[in-house]
């Protein structure tokens, strides 16, 4: 990692942090209709056309793409019944996330990788469906 | 796979690309259609869908709540950070409103 991409990746901290703020999610509420510290424009019916999509369900595995503080690869794992793996660069991120699949009772569901997209450390086939949300823009 | 993606839109020119580039997501452009990359990447069925009004409605809507919510938002970020945000969102908005980004679903199938 080099210096721009360290400090990329400690601004998304700093940020995660700050999302965490009751007001902060409030906003999200009102805009996308989730409550994740999500930044994007992944709206709440959005996210269900991607499980539509995906065909998400029991015994399904998701990988998600950048998925920040799990939003919406948790969702997606909560309503769907599915596996998710959450790969992402900052921890403070995942560690929410990680925080979060415990209080909705799916962390036996779900897997927190600290991770670059490139390359992936997964082996060739082991996912069913993969997401990302704005992340290859 | 399913996933979204923000891009600026074909043949603008060199000063609207250079202001797409600048209102987007602060990440790297993609050389080439999404399409193509995933048929180069061994992908099928790929299917399209073009969110890019929906996306003009959320952006709207970050701008909006935001600003309703001003007072608290400042104490948060700060009220440098959160003014700086909402010029941004309000350049974001903008470029999506003048056909400069465009917001697609894409969805694949691995053959």
């Amino acid at each position: 990692m080099d210096d721009a991409e360290r400090a990329s990746v400690e601004e998304r901290n700093r940020l995660h942090r700050l999302r965490e703020a009751p007001a902060r999610r409030r906003l999200e509420q009102a805009v996308l209709g989730s409550d994740y510290g999500a930044s994007s424009y992944t709206t709440l019916s959005q996210a269900a056309e991607l499980a539509t999509r995906m065909q998400l369900g029991p015994g399904v595995s998701l990988l998600d793409l950048g998925a920040g503080s799990g939003w919406p690869g948790l969702h997606l794992a909560k309503v769907t019944g599915c596996r998710v793996v959450l790969a992402d660069q900052p921890a403070e991120g995942l560690r929410i996330a990680q925080q979060r699949a415990l209080e909705d009772g799916i962390a036996d569901r779900c897997g927190i990788v600290q991770s670059s997209g490139d390359p992936l450390p997964f082996r060739s086939e082991v996912f069913d469906a993969v997401t990302h949300t704005d992340v290859l823009c | 796979m399913a996933f979204h993606v923000i891009f600026v839109a074909s043949g603008l020119s060199e000063e609207d690309a250079a202001r797409a580039d600048a209102a987007g997501p602060p990440y790297v452009s993609a050389a080439g259609s999404y399409t193509e990359l995933l048929a180069s990447a061994g992908f099928g069925e790929i299917d399209e869908l073009d969110l890019t009004d929906q996306y003009r409605l959320t952006a709207a809507a970050w701008f909006r709540e935001s600003a309703r919510a001003a007072r608290q938002l400042e104490e948060i970020f700060g009220v440098e950070e959160f003014r700086q945000r909402q010029q941004e969102r309000e350049e974001t908005l903008a470029a999506i409103e003048g056909g400069l980004l465009r917001r697609w679903l894409f969805a694949a199938q691995a053959t």
